[in-house]
């Protein structure tokens, strides 16, 4: 009876599926893929779709795609416009230092909008959007987090339409670097509605509705967006330049490994590498593995991977010791052996390819008799066991922390670990999720010894959140600021504010130099190798292959895929 | 029964309740908060708007009152806004649960099927080798960790073999029916697989017992075949122990397989959960996992009443 | 008075129940080949500093040059991405997957027995809450629980830093979240048993007669669950370590530079195309465990239930 209504209905729902699973199966496998598409796998996904608040590299990238800013840098490390005319300079008078009262200098910018930037909804980019970012940024209540502050200004005047004019109270280099502007006539409303941060977050179209075209301004718009999952993008109707790809979709996964895997089942198309990707020495794998799907462009990069120390630790408050530790790394043998020297050792703070580099800085090459020596000389002698203790008894044990669930930064640690074993420094390494690393042990100085992670000087920001005095996050300040090692010179502190000031390029560079001496010579941070800009991209697929400060995305109309 | 069952809930819901508070505690002790993901690398942050960010996202309450808050809002029905999607909670969790449903409900009907099936086969003559083929792939499959087998199943299915596609996430709403669910069969036979595990032993014993007992001696010697003898008398029999076990799982289903959602990329509600607790979003961390909870302790108040309902010789206190 | 001794009757030997029940056991052939293999797994596991010394090997040591290399005389089953030999690795991280597994198992059940005594013995309301507590642990999502017990930041909970930073940390809190949320099953397993004994006419001879509670647990109780306690644990170990494994595939469990095979099939997986092999060996090893423990967990539990049929 009732069984047997339910084991013939068992019986023939296991028939139904066998028979799906046959026809599921003989389907054609994954088409080929089509040639005006593209799907980039991503690692983190984007918190919200605001181009101000809650920005990082992963929103960055995203934004490059749909919301321009104002300016950007090229591949020639030069600062251009993409949404103005002609870039602000002093050359050409679009700015201008003036004098303020009080005795204090300051500077005037003028921004002058190009006629053909328009919103998704085809209302023009407009002066009053300048202003409107600018209001909200100042009033301060809604946290901007964007690179470039608008708050470095302390008054916009509307000239007309297209031409507004940024007044700077003190003078400085990232004068001609300005971000995203919002759309006044979407978000005007409602921030006069809505002031207090908690409500502006709730009711901002970008919240709400993400996909409304009027919300982006850039080559594509956002047309539908998944939360954790998927963004889709297409092309926006009224930016100058038809893309050659019509649909773009940033694709996002767990870990590298399922990104790998679905590049390989055709699911993916193109993928970054690290930071934000799979891992440099994986890149080298399916290089060597899928030539025949997959270019793989590499560029020298503009991200430095770095050893920090706590100057606050007693064996490493001495100079010597921490030159000790330079020479005791075999760096060539890590850049070689784990990057096939298309990661080249850092000979300096700043990138190769970084109109600032200086050539000149002081080198460590690897010499483990030289570091032995230093040792000696900071009164470091080996003990009994191989690692060198101190008059007072203490050895010489220094903490290595580094994030987790990052291949390549283990394996480095631990092959460091290794090379400091063999001059007498004990160095075991403690490996932490990136939550607290960047939490407690960076922004808190937490940590005891040294820390290896990555760090970027952009071009438009000033060198003193890294190595001045009042860059070291303290309770007092909010723990902003990035000195986690806690140097603190007075020559580094002179030589930052010169290289603030420096304008004109040949100051700029010879500033700069100076930076670069006494960092390499106080060593604050150990410079370890330069990240290479890399991608996965389908064969004969243009676009990705130079390396930017900013994100690659900001040029995306340009890119083309083979047909 | 029904006093019975009012006492067991109200005894489930103070529990819950307890176990919320502790909860909530936990997840204030995670490291990290929307502000720290704001400063990493993010050179222009002022100490003003640290300040300010600190305030909106509320760290500044003492951890009871803020408790007390969420509780309050819970109670009049408000379930609570995402902090890390700034969306409310029920569209965060919403569709992660319909993702885990499609999953959970494909793994419950075939795994409740196959493992019935073959714990009946084996359980016609224990020890006997089609008993030992069973009974070594269900052990088999019970020690295996899942994101292996999971792993496994990509590498042959989707990259080699290039069956099936890798990751639910690409699904197209305008894809056909079959083409969506072809993203999902490789997940539902990760999940099948450590189920079946799981029930056939279950059943195999169960079944082992029923069928010695006397009034199944009595309808084979009547020369009932052994199939007639399962289906009509022994099955609902043996069945009933295993309803139990497999009211739970139902119940355990809904928090999601967490691994195999993460491998395979479906956005249900144990990656919903995962993304929840590791942002530090409590709203949609505890909503998940409290739904979770209720769900199973649902289940398993069910189960002991069906329980008591089929097997006359259970009564419940 | 002391009571005579008994009588031996026609030559048959008195045997003790252990006897008894060890040679049911013996003929499980599952069970016993499990019990050998993990004898020689634990054999295999706690000689890695003999066989490093005797090798000549550190398991620490990296050489960049020596990156993926295959089998060879001094690396028995090659080398690692940063030059580790493969085996000793190995060796080490069982010591440590199986520490895990058994430590963890053991403080559970220490939980598990205190709930299960304390709920069984003391009846009704305490029984009603304590056992509405292991529903409520039981329904909790033990995988997401996991990992907020795993992630959460040891220094707001008011730890010294000494400890925080210490790196046997990691190694610790596994051993004690995995027990805090694994107790359940032997809970129910013991206050069952504890129902049964605690209402027996003896016992309730030796209460009315004064004898305390701990006496009568001890002396009682605990001897009689035993038997469900060593099956229900064996079957305990085999989860645990794949718990481990799975943490640590999460990101949550045992940081490296310490091997455990969990965080070794973690690393493998962004491997798989390069050396694949690495993947292979710790889920191997971890299945294998497992199932070993799974099958000698039920030959235990046919030997210890007198009513089994096969006998």
């Amino acid at each position: 009876m009732k069984i047997k209504t339910i084991s013939r209905a068992s019986c023939s729902a296991l028939m139904t599926l066998v028979l799906t699973t046959a026809g599921v199966i003989s389907a054609p496998a994954t088409a080929a893929s089509d040639p005006t598409k593209l799907v980039i796998g991503q690692l983190q996904f984007v918190p919200n779709s605001h181009p101000l608040i809650q920005v990082n590299n992963t929103k960055l990238f995203l934004m490059g795609f749909i919301q321009r800013p104002v300016t950007a840098f090229d591949a020639r490390g030069q600062s251009v416009c993409l949404l103005c005319e002609k870039k602000p300079s002093l050359e050409n008078g679009l700015a201008k230092i003036v004098d303020l009262p009080g005795g204090k200098t300051g500077m005037q910018v003028t921004l002058k909008l190009r006629a053909d930037a328009k919103w998704g909804d085809g209302t023009p980019v407009s002066s009053q959007d300048i202003a409107l970012t600018w209001k909200m940024a100042q009033e301060g209540a809604l946290g901007f987090s964007n690179y470039n502050a608008w708050t470095r200004a302390t008054k916009v005047d509307i000239v007309n339409p297209t031409t507004a004019v940024l007044h700077l109270d003190s003078v400085e280099t990232g004068y001609d670097s300005w971000d995203q502007v919002l759309p006044s006539h979407i978000e005007g409303p409602i921030y006069a509605k809505y002031k207090t941060a908690e409500e502006y977050v709730k009711q901002s179209a970008y919240n709400r509705e993400p996909t409304n075209p009027g919300l982006w301004n850039g080559a594509y718009t956002l047309t539908s967006m998944q939360m954790g999952a998927q963004i889709t993008l297409a092309p926006n109707k009224f930016w100058p330049t038809a893309p050659q790809l019509k649909t773009i979709v940033l694709s996002y996964r767990s870990n590298a490994a399922a990104l790998i895997q679905n590049l390989l089942s055709g699911d993916l198309d193109a993928l970054p590498v690290s930071p934000g990707g799979i891992s440099f020495s994986q890149m080298l794998t399916l290089r060597k593995q899928q030539a025949s799907r997959f270019d793989f462009p590499v560029q020298p990069g503009y991200n430095l991977e770095r050893l920090v120390f706590q100057t606050q630790n007693p064996a490493l408050s001495d100079v010597r010791v921490r030159r000790a530790i330079a020479h005791a790394i075999n760096r060539e043998a890590i850049s070689t052996q784990l990057f096939e020297k298309l990661q080249p050792v850092a000979t300096s703070i700043l990138a190769e390819n970084s109109s600032n580099h200086s050539n000149t800085v002081t080198r460590y090459k690897f010499d483990p008799a030289r570091a032995k020596a230093l040792l000696t000389e900071a009164g470091w002698k080996p003990g009994s066991d191989g690692i060198c203790i101190n008059p007072a008894g203490q050895k010489l044990s220094i903490e290595l922390v580094t994030t987790a669930g990052n291949q390549t930064r283990v394996q480095i640690a631990q092959v460091i670990q290794n090379q400091l074993k063999s001059v007498c420094i004990d160095a075991p390494v403690k490996q932490v999720q990136i939550g607290v690393y960047n939490g407690e042990e960076m922004r808190k100085r937490k940590f005891t010894g040294m820390g290896l992670s990555s760090i970027q000087f952009p071009p438009s920001t000033s060198p003193e959140i890294y190595l001045a005095t009042n860059g070291i996050p303290t309770e007092k300040n909010g723990f902003t600021g990035n000195n986690f090692s806690g140097y603190s010179s007075p020559a580094m502190d002179a030589a930052v504010q010169e290289a603030e000031r420096a304008l004109q390029p040949a100051a700029a560079k010879a500033a700069w130099a100076k930076v670069q001496q006494i960092a390499l010579d106080d060593l604050p941070i150990l410079p370890l190798y330069y990240y290479a800009s890399s991608w996965v991209v389908p064969k004969g697929m243009k676009g990705l292959d130079a390396p930017r400060y900013d994100q690659p995305t900001n040029w995306a109309e340009y890119w083309k895929r083979a047909p | 029964m029904g006093r019975y069952s009012l006492r067991r809930i109200a005894e489930a819901a103070l529990v819950a309740l307890i176990m919320s508070f502790l909860l909530y505690n936990l997840i204030s002790l995670l490291p990290g908060d929307p502000v720290d993901l704001m400063l990493e690398g993010n050179p222009s942050v002022t100490p003003e708007l640290v300040a300010q960010m600190r305030a909106l996202y509320g760290d500044n309450q003492p951890l009871v009152q803020r408790y007390w808050h969420w509780l309050g809002n819970l109670a009049s029905g408000d379930l609570g806004y995402s902090s890390s999607q700034f969306k409310p909670v029920m569209e965060v969790l919403g569709p992660a649960l319909l993702q885990t449903s499609k999953l959970m409900i494909w793994t419950f009907v075939i795994s409740i099927l196959t493992s019935i099936v073959l714990g009946s086969l084996a359980a016609f003559k224990p020890g006997g080798w089609i008993d030992n083929v069973i009974s070594f792939f269900a052990f088999a499959c019970v020690s295996s960790p899942a994101y292996w087998v999971a792993l496994l199943f990509l590498i042959v299915f989707s990259v080699k073999l290039q069956w099936f596609p890798a990751t639910a996430t690409a699904i197209d709403p305008d894809m056909g029916l079959l083409k969506q669910m072809s993203y999902f069969v490789l997940p539902i036979l990760t999940l099948t697989l450590f189920s079946v595990g799981q029930y056939v032993r279950y059943v195999r014993a169960s079944m082992i017992e029923t069928l010695a007992s006397d009034y199944i001696r009595t309808a084979r010697a009547k020369g009932l075949s052994r199939i007639t003898i399962v289906r009509r008398h022994a099955l609902r029999n043996a069945l009933v122990p295993v309803v139990t076990l497999m009211a739970l799982s139902f119940g355990s289903l809904m928090s999601g397989a967490l691994v195999v959602e993460t491998m395979f990329g479906v956005q249900g509600m144990g990656k919903a959960i995962y993304d929840a607790v590791m942002m530090k979003d409590f709203n949609v961390a505890m909503i998940g996992m409290l739904f979770a909870t209720l769900v199973t302790l649902f289940a398993s108040l069910v189960a002991d009443l069906a329980y008591g309902w089929l097997d006359p010789r259970i009564s419940l206190k | 008075m002391t009571v005579p001794a008994l009588p031996t009757q026609g030559g048959h030997r008195s045997r003790s129940i252990w006897i008894d029940r060890w040679s049911v056991l013996r003929r499980h052939r599952p069970a016993m080949v499990s019990l050998m293999v993990l004898v020689l797994m634990a054999v295999f596991c706690f000689s890695a500093s003999a066989y490093a010394s005797w090798m000549g090997l550190d398991v620490n040591a990296t050489d960049l040059m020596a990156r993926f290399n295959p089998p060879s005389e001094t690396n028995l089953l090659g080398t690692d991405e940063i030059g580790r030999d493969v085996l000793l690795r190995l060796m080490y991280g069982g010591q440590v997957s199986l520490t895990i597994g058994v430590l963890a198992t053991a403080f559970g059940c220490a939980i598990g027995v205190t709930v299960g005594v304390l709920a069984g013995y003391l009846g009704g309301r305490a029984d009603s809450f304590l056992m509405r507590a292991t529903d409520c642990m039981i329904a909790l999502p033990l995988v997401p629980l996991l990992v907020i017990l795993a992630a959460i930041d040891l220094g707001k909970l008011g730890l010294p830093p000494e400890i925080v930073q210490s790196p046997s940390v990691s190694f610790w809190r596994i051993v004690i979240i995995i027990s805090l949320v694994d107790w359940t099953t032997i809970a129910r397993v013991v206050r069952a048993g504890t129902l049964t004994i605690a209402h027996q006419d003896y016992v309730l001879a030796a209460r009315v007669s004064g004898g305390r509670a701990p006496y009568m647990i001890g002396i009682h109780v605990l001897p009689n669950v035993a038997t469900p306690i060593i099956v229900a644990a064996t079957l305990t170990i085999g989860r645990v370590i794949l718990l481990e494994s799975t943490l640590s595939f999460l990101g949550v469990g045992v940081m490296p530079p310490t091997p455990t095979w969990g965080n070794m099939l973690n690393n493998a997986q962004e491997l798989a195309s390069t050396a694949p092999m690495l993947a292979v060996y710790p889920g191997l090893l971890i299945f294998l465990t497992v199932i070993t423990f799974n099958f000698l967990g039920d030959g235990l539990r046919v030997a210890f239930d007198p009513r089994s049929q096969q006998r």
